[in-house]
């Protein structure tokens, strides 16, 4: 049914073809995994910001999932592949091996892991704007809303135990320490985050579904809370359900920096390396804060943070 | 009695919706309180194990056993909890309290221990503890994530609840579920039997007015209240009572009307009846003494010797005088039997006798009538008066030979049942059958409707008819135009008599020539008549007028065979006076006879008392004959 409906899009295209004149390809397809507000409103930026670097709104096909597993024949001349999400990319890495793809709203192991599945042979011709923050952003952030935090907890689980590295580097950098736990299948999350506990200032979440999740985060919370450890969360969900903070990206200025990179390869053809959001937001709670006894300005914050990122941009 | 009834029927009808109503909302209060209590009882229970559960939660992810006692000794603070137990997720007790059958989380899960706890009246529940969910919503919750340990279950919660207080408070309800039903029973039925009264009341005051009403009594007017539910019946009744006064009174009046007019009427024809029979009396009185006359005078007659043409002049004035005679027996007999005096001396009689006397009598009219009497030989005997008997069959037999211009007159006699029945036939004329009844009237003739005096004066059957209402006999009558009549008596039959008690009817044998006969007869023609006659007998008659002139003949002549006397002796002498006086004089029970016309009842009792024998004038002189030879036998 999919391939005769195929087949009749693909008639009506080239007897439109016929009559308007030469073959026309598309320029760029975004692809969403779902239809949530989130999607929408990234793609609705990626549109805005594409268009207003030149590309033409024509060029720009905005798809779903769904339509495009139907097999739209525009996804298959366009230049560039845009996901928007975790299960998009990975249809898309299983349906298009060849054609040039750029990874959004997705968190840095999922793309990994979505990239060690597939069998593209060339992952060159991928790339990924993460949807987590850089580890320095955020111990940037914690350093300016708790300067007396020294010490950082950090909870890994088996996928973001491999970011590791990474954080340990920026730890390093800012002259901070760390405690640690790593959560392991058949053994209870409470050592870990014990571990992870053990006289840290704060409990860094880490973006890992294994850790951090609906069934785990309330416990995670509560014993942080009583070991009087505020934790930094890498969404405002998680500040909302307690965490003291959390700098994150939203889903508008993840489209706009999907939209540059796009531009970026369809100028130059050359695609960008895989990022970090160069866009934030900071949101806080203030009953937590209150609760523990710290002052927090999200406002200021979020300047103070920029200005500091900037300063670090300066040569 | 019937207010007992109506009251008990309509205290059932009453009660019983009462009773049937109490009893199905007591059972639907009841089960619906069980299903309550135990549904909360379950909902406890089941808060109970998830309290424990949810309150575990963080303590199983902490591994705080602590906390997780005193959890559990919070738990079993609750009323009616036995035990509380605390596993993890690898089925190890990390905390209890209180006692439970088993200690192991596989069998307190297992569905046989719950049910052997029940049997116990303890509950067991078994609860999951999971970890509390918190709903993320983020860009980073839609990437797919993998299952981890992390988000399986922390452990169970086991907790044992006793079912005692449930138990004690589904009895609490169940006894309050009775004591509301006999309340309300008791309520019901009080209301019922009030109600029954309200109803039964007025219908009991209305079925006792009735009552009274049906016995007579109208003189009831129940009051009516303005509440009473039967007001327009009470008032339908007391109405109904007045016109019913009104009408008993209006009835009696006119009852009272109507008798006194009957009564009026009844005298008036008890007056005419009365006149009827002093004129009969008078007139069959007054005519008996020259008829009694002319008769002996014709009978002296017959016996001279005459030419042929006398002789049969002389014939012809004998029967005209015998049928006058007839005539004026009719009269004497309806007047004696009028007065009701008429002696009766049941007696066996013996019916061949009967029969043959009647046939002597009789045989003689049939055969110048041109007809043959025939009367069959019987054996039978009878229980009867003879005389009366006799006289009813000979009006019969008379009657028959009157009707019958042709053929036979029969009289027969046979057995009917335990009874017997005498019949007369004829092939005479016959009676319609509408005048079956009419025939036995007095003074009735089918077939003399013109008046002739040869078929008599119609008081024949009457008389038949009388006298065996009399005796006890039944008379029946079987008849059709033209095919002659039989009339039957039907009377008891008796033993036969000895010869010597047997009344017999056959005269004296012997003449009475030579007898002397004192004759006492106030009335000159009578007396020479009756004396010519006797004389002519062969008789030596001695004559007088009163008692002096019969005491001087007996003074005279010596005692007489026979003294023969006439009642009415003058103005204030009666015969049977002077029979005595003769008698006394005599010295002697001279056998002597009285003659008289009287037929009242004084009259036949005196007669009855003096045991004296009475010829009635007109005296037959065949039966003056007969009765002579008699006593002189």
């Amino acid at each position: 049914m999919a391939s005769l409906r195929w087949c009749l899009r693909a008639l009506v295209l080239v007897g439109l073809g016929g009559l308007l004149g030469p073959a026309w390809a598309l320029q760029v397809c975004v692809v969403s995994s779902d239809k949530g507000a989130a999607f929408q409103e990234a793609a609705d930026s990626f549109v805005q910001e594409a268009v207003r670097s030149g590309i033409a709104r024509q060029d720009i096909a905005v798809l779903s999932l769904a339509e495009y597993l139907d097999g739209d024949p525009r996804t298959a001349d366009s230049r560039l592949l845009v996901s928007l999400g975790t299960d998009a990319l990975r249809q898309l890495m299983l349906h298009n091996a060849k054609q040039v793809l750029i990874a959004g709203l997705i968190p840095r192991i999922a793309f990994e892991r979505v990239l060690q599945e597939s069998n593209r042979k060339n992952p060159s011709n991928v790339a990924a704007l993460y949807l987590d923050q850089p580890f320095g952003r955020q111990l940037d952030a914690l350093r300016l809303a708790m300067p007396t935090a020294r010490r950082i907890g950090v909870l890994w689980g088996p996928e973001s135990v491999t970011l590791q590295p990474l954080l340990t580097a920026a730890l390093q950098s800012r002259a901070m320490e760390w405690s640690e736990g790593q959560v392991s299948d058949n053994q209870p999350l409470i050592g870990a985050l014990r571990a992870a506990l053990h006289e840290a200032d704060v409990l860094l979440a880490v973006a890992d579904g294994n850790v951090f999740n609906p069934s785990t985060v309330s416990n995670i919370l509560l014993a942080s809370y009583r070991a009087k450890t505020p934790v930094m969360g890498f969404s405002p969900a998680y500040v909302k359900a307690g965490a003291l903070l959390s700098v994150h990206s939203t889903a508008t200025q993840a489209g706009v920096q999907l939209a540059s990179m796009a531009s970026r390869f369809l100028q130059t053809n050359t695609l960008p390396g895989n990022q970090y959001p160069l866009d934030f937001s900071l949101s806080g709670n203030d009953y937590v804060a209150h609760s523990l006894g710290i002052s927090l300005d999200i406002k200021a914050l979020s300047d103070r943070l920029r200005k500091l990122e900037k300063q670090e941009k300066r040569p | 009695m019937i207010g007992r009834s109506i009251r008990s029927r309509m205290a059932l009808a009453s009660v019983l919706p009462v009773l049937l109503v109490v009893l199905t909302m007591v059972s639907i209060f009841w089960q619906g309180r069980v299903q309550d209590l135990e549904e909360s009882h379950r909902q406890r229970v089941d808060l109970l194990a998830h309290q424990t559960a949810l309150f575990s939660a963080y303590g199983l992810f902490s591994g705080n056993t602590t906390s997780l006692q005193s959890v559990v000794q919070e738990m079993q603070r609750e009323p009616g909890v036995q035990s509380v137990r605390i596993f993890d997720a690898s089925g190890l007790a990390v905390a209890s309290s209180g006692r439970s059958a088993s200690q192991k989380l596989a069998e307190l899960s297992d569905a046989g221990y719950a049910a052997s706890q029940w049997q116990r009246n303890i509950d067991v529940r078994v609860e999951k503890i999971l970890p509390a969910v918190l709903p993320i919503e983020d860009l980073f919750s839609v990437s797919e994530l993998p299952k981890t340990l992390s988000s399986a279950e922390l452990g169970s919660a086991v907790i044992e609840v006793s079912r005692q207080a449930l138990e004690a408070r589904k009895r609490d309800a169940l006894l309050t579920a009775m004591w509301v039903g006999a309340a309300g029973m008791l309520l019901g039925g009080l209301l019922a039997f009030r109600l029954g009264d309200w109803v039964v009341g007025p219908l009991v005051r209305v079925s006792k007015m009735v009552n009274r009403i049906g016995q007579g009594d109208f003189s009831i007017a129940a009051p009516v209240a303005d509440n009473d539910p039967l007001q327009e019946l009470q008032n339908s009744l007391n109405q109904m009572a007045t016109r019913l006064a009104w009408g008993r009174d209006e009835l009696e009046r006119q009852v009272e009307t109507v008798t006194h007019e009957l009564r009026l009427k009844k005298e008036q024809a008890e007056s005419a009846t009365l006149a009827k029979s002093r004129f009969l009396a008078a007139a069959s009185h007054d005519l008996r003494q020259p008829s009694h006359a002319l008769g002996m005078f014709v009978a002296r007659l017959g016996q001279l010797p005459m030419d042929a043409q006398m002789r049969q002049l002389v014939d012809h004035l004998e029967i005209s005088v015998q049928a006058m005679q007839d005539l004026l027996d009719g009269l004497l007999d309806l007047s004696r039997l009028d007065s009701g005096n008429v002696p009766v001396r049941m007696s066996a009689v013996d019916l061949n006798e009967l029969l043959d006397s009647v046939r002597g009598a009789l045989e003689t009219t049939a055969e110048a009538k041109g007809l043959r009497l025939r009367v069959r030989p019987t054996a039978l005997w009878a229980l009867s008066d003879p005389l009366l008997l006799q006289r009813m069959l000979a009006n019969l037999v008379i009657n028959a030979i009157r009707y019958t211009e042709t053929g036979t007159v029969l009289v027969a006699c046979r057995r009917q049942g335990n009874g017997l029945r005498i019949e007369v036939w004829d092939s005479g004329i016959g009676i319609p059958s509408e005048h079956h009844e009419d025939v036995f009237k007095e003074f009735y003739q089918l077939a003399n409707r013109a008046g002739d005096r040869n078929f008599g004066l119609g008081l024949g059957l009457n008389i038949v008819q009388r006298s065996a209402h009399l005796l006890g006999h039944r008379i029946t009558l079987r008849s059709q135009p033209g095919h002659g009549t039989r009339f039957s008596i039907l009377l008891d039959t008796a033993m036969q008599a000895p010869p010597a008690a047997a009344h017999s009817l056959s005269s004296g044998l012997g003449d009475v020539s030579g007898m002397r006969i004192l004759l006492i007869e106030d009335n000159l023609d009578a007396r020479e008549a009756v004396q010519g006659l006797l004389q002519s007998w062969g008789c030596t008659v001695q004559v007088a007028a009163n008692q002096v002139e019969a005491l001087v003949q007996l003074e005279s002549a010596g005692a007489a065979d026979v003294i023969l006397s006439d009642y009415h002796l003058g103005a204030c002498e009666t015969g049977i006076a002077c029979i005595a006086a003769l008698r006394a004089q005599a010295g002697e029970p001279i056998p002597a006879c009285l003659m008289s016309g009287e037929t009242h009842a004084d009259f036949l009792q005196e007669v009855q008392a003096a045991h004296l024998p009475l010829l009635h004038k007109p005296v037959r002189p065949a039966k003056l004959r007969s009765l002579l030879r008699h006593m002189r036998a």
